[in-house]
């Protein structure tokens, strides 16, 4: 390397780190006082979404818990109401109702102290629940409750609104079911949140196939089945699979009936569950 | 005339002798008769006992009456009653009346398995009360040997009945003995030849155990060398330890020495590492909070996830 471009380059190197130290400069906003235990409360939260999304509930629920320790020990409430969520959330899909139950009920137990769209969280998460259970009436009560809660701005009334086409499905009210369904797909026109939006079209397909519109149905799945796919679900996509065979088999196409099934067998033998594995076989 | 004197001398000496011979053929006749008559018990006297039985057979008039094997007296008559019953009357010798109780017992029992029947009276425990005239006895019967061939008859039967399945079993050729047996004779034959393998594998042993040996004590030869060397080696070793554990006691001097100023200086290092380190965790905190860096990198979401109303489709629509 000659003379001159052993200086070029040490000029560079100059005006790069004077550049750095002047933007830094420009974005340095007052310093807050250091919260390990709440980061480390915030981090625990994070990596159990994480692993709730990747179907490790052992592992999210011990970290949900973990970070509701902590939040507790430093009355952070707004992190005490999100772990109580998650982790009911979590233990609900493990299959633990009745500690999941437990979780919800503690945070009902603020009270007034609750904004408004958490209220609407907890008695919709509350809805979900009893839904699971088979306890029609609780769960009707608590979505009209968070329905109530959630008024026009809050953002979880899509998902409400689909709790309740779940619950009109449950009764037979397929009319209520594809108007509710329709109304949460409405608002979640513009949103990017797609889990809820397959959740919608799902359920309109359910709704379509009691109604004998069993190619109508079968497009809404198609829709809902791909979204699962993109978020990479394999028990919704099961699901999605396994509505789909439903509507080919009321359309009578015998192939795509077998086809349907085995794409959820294979589906349920690769994601070692098996308890899933179990629901397709019994198909 | 003469000749008649000395014939008439002669007849009356020949009538003398023969009416003397007939004389003494009458008194021997005469004792003979007395003779037999005491022989036949004429001028014993006897005292009749009576006992009653349900059959006349093997008794009969003049059977000997004994007791314990000793004739006493004889079956005298024996008559049938109005009941059907047999009345036996016995006679027996008075002398012998006190040895026989009134509790005494006739049988009716043989002289050995295929003697002469006769009469024994079994003696009673009361002897205080011997029988007199015309007292009745108790009777009983001794198995007669028909009796007893039945009774072996029949004990016998069931053992020949066994004795014939056995002998049938044993000649079947698919019963246990037989199949047993041949088991047992395939058995032999495989010994024979464990036997013969054993025997085999005991000389391959010894075979190798000899080979072992050799091989051992070329070990052992070996070791003994090498046990010498060794020995040699500690000699050496021994000279040289005390040399050895001088410098090690040098060295040892200089790694406490180290130890000491790195005791000092250790503490200082670790705070100064940890004081960098702090550093550099500010710095890299500060750098995700200062622009352009912050946009790249994710914000921290603390709140619940929102809300997913998703629920496993019903197994069966209605």
């Amino acid at each position: 390397m000659c003379h001159h471009q052993q200086n070029f380059a040490k000029n560079c190197i100059t005006l790069l780190v004077i550049l750095t130290a002047g933007l830094g400069g420009c974005g340095h906003a007052p310093e807050k006082p250091v919260n390990a235990r709440l980061n480390q409360a915030v981090q625990l939260n994070q990596d159990g979404l994480r692993a709730l999304q990747r179907g490790e509930l052992a592992q999210a629920i011990g970290q949900f818990e973990t970070a509701l320790r902590l939040d507790i020990s430093i009355d952070n409430q707004d992190g005490i109401f999100a772990d109580r969520i998650n982790l009911a959330r979590a233990l609900e899909i493990s299959g633990d109702l009745s500690m999941a139950q437990k979780q919800l009920n503690a945070t009902l137990a603020a009270g007034s102290a609750l904004a408004p769209a958490q209220l609407a969280q907890a008695k919709a998460a509350l809805a979900l629940l009893a839904l699971r259970q088979g306890n029609l009436e609780v769960a009707t009560r608590m979505a009209e409750d968070a329905l109530q809660a959630c008024a026009a701005s809050c953002t979880d009334a899509a998902a409400i609104l689909n709790i309740q086409a779940r619950l009109a499905l449950e009764r037979g009210d397929t009319s209520a079911a594809l108007s509710s369904a329709g109304s949460a797909l409405q608002l979640l026109s513009n949103a990017s949140h797609h889990a809820e939006r397959a959740n919608s079209l799902r359920t309109i397909g359910l709704a379509k196939i009691l109604r004998g519109e069993a190619v109508a149905a079968l497009e809404s799945l198609q829709l809902a089945l791909a979204l699962d796919r993109e978020l990479g679900l394999p028990n919704r996509i099961v699901d999605d699979l396994l509505q789909v065979r439903r509507a080919y088999l009321a359309i009578g196409n015998a192939s795509q009936v077998n086809d349907s099934y085995q794409r959820a067998l294979d589906v349920a033998e690769a994601s070692a569950d098996v308890m899933l594995l179990d629901h397709v076989r019994a198909q | 005339m003469k000749l008649f004197s000395e014939l008439d001398s002669e007849a009356r000496n020949l009538r003398r002798k023969v009416y003397l011979f007939l004389l003494t053929a009458a008194l021997l006749g005469l004792v003979t008769l007395i003779a037999v008559a005491a022989r036949q018990g004429v001028f014993t006297q006897t005292i009749p006992i009576h006992f009653f039985a349900e059959s006349a057979q093997e008794i009969s008039k003049g059977m000997a009456v004994k007791v314990i094997g000793f004739k006493i007296g004889k079956v005298d008559q024996v008559v049938i009653e109005p009941d059907n019953r047999i009345k036996v009357r016995i006679m027996i010798n008075d002398d012998y009346a006190h040895l026989i109780p009134r509790d005494s017992v006739a049988r009716v029992t043989k002289e050995g398995l295929i003697g002469a029947s006769v009469i024994e009276i079994q003696p009673g425990h009361d002897k205080t009360r011997p029988v007199a005239a015309d007292d009745v006895l108790s009777f009983e019967r001794d198995s007669g040997l028909g009796e007893i061939a039945k009774k072996l008859t029949d004990q016998i039967i069931p053992i020949l009945h066994d004795v014939k399945q056995i002998t049938a079993s044993i000649n079947d050729p698919d019963g246990d003995v037989k199949v047993a047996v041949h088991n047992i004779s395939q058995a032999t034959v495989a010994m024979r030849a464990s036997s013969q393998e054993l025997q085999q594998l005991l000389h391959q042993g010894n075979q190798k155990v000899d080979a072992i040996s050799s091989q051992v004590s070329g070990v052992l030869e070996k070791t003994d060398q090498n046990m010498a060397l060794v020995k040699k080696n500690l000699t050496t070793l021994d000279s040289a330890l005390p040399a050895l554990a001088q410098k090690a006691d040098g060295t040892l001097e200089n790694v406490r020495r180290m130890s000491q100023e790195g005791a000092d200086k250790v503490p200082g290092l670790l705070r100064d590492g940890r004081a960098a380190a702090s550093d550099a965790r500010d710095i890299v905190s500060g750098a995700k909070k200062t622009w352009p860096i912050r946009t790249l990198l994710d914000q921290p979401e603390s709140g619940p996830a929102p809300i997913d109303s998703y629920v496993p489709s019903p197994a069966k629509l209605r």
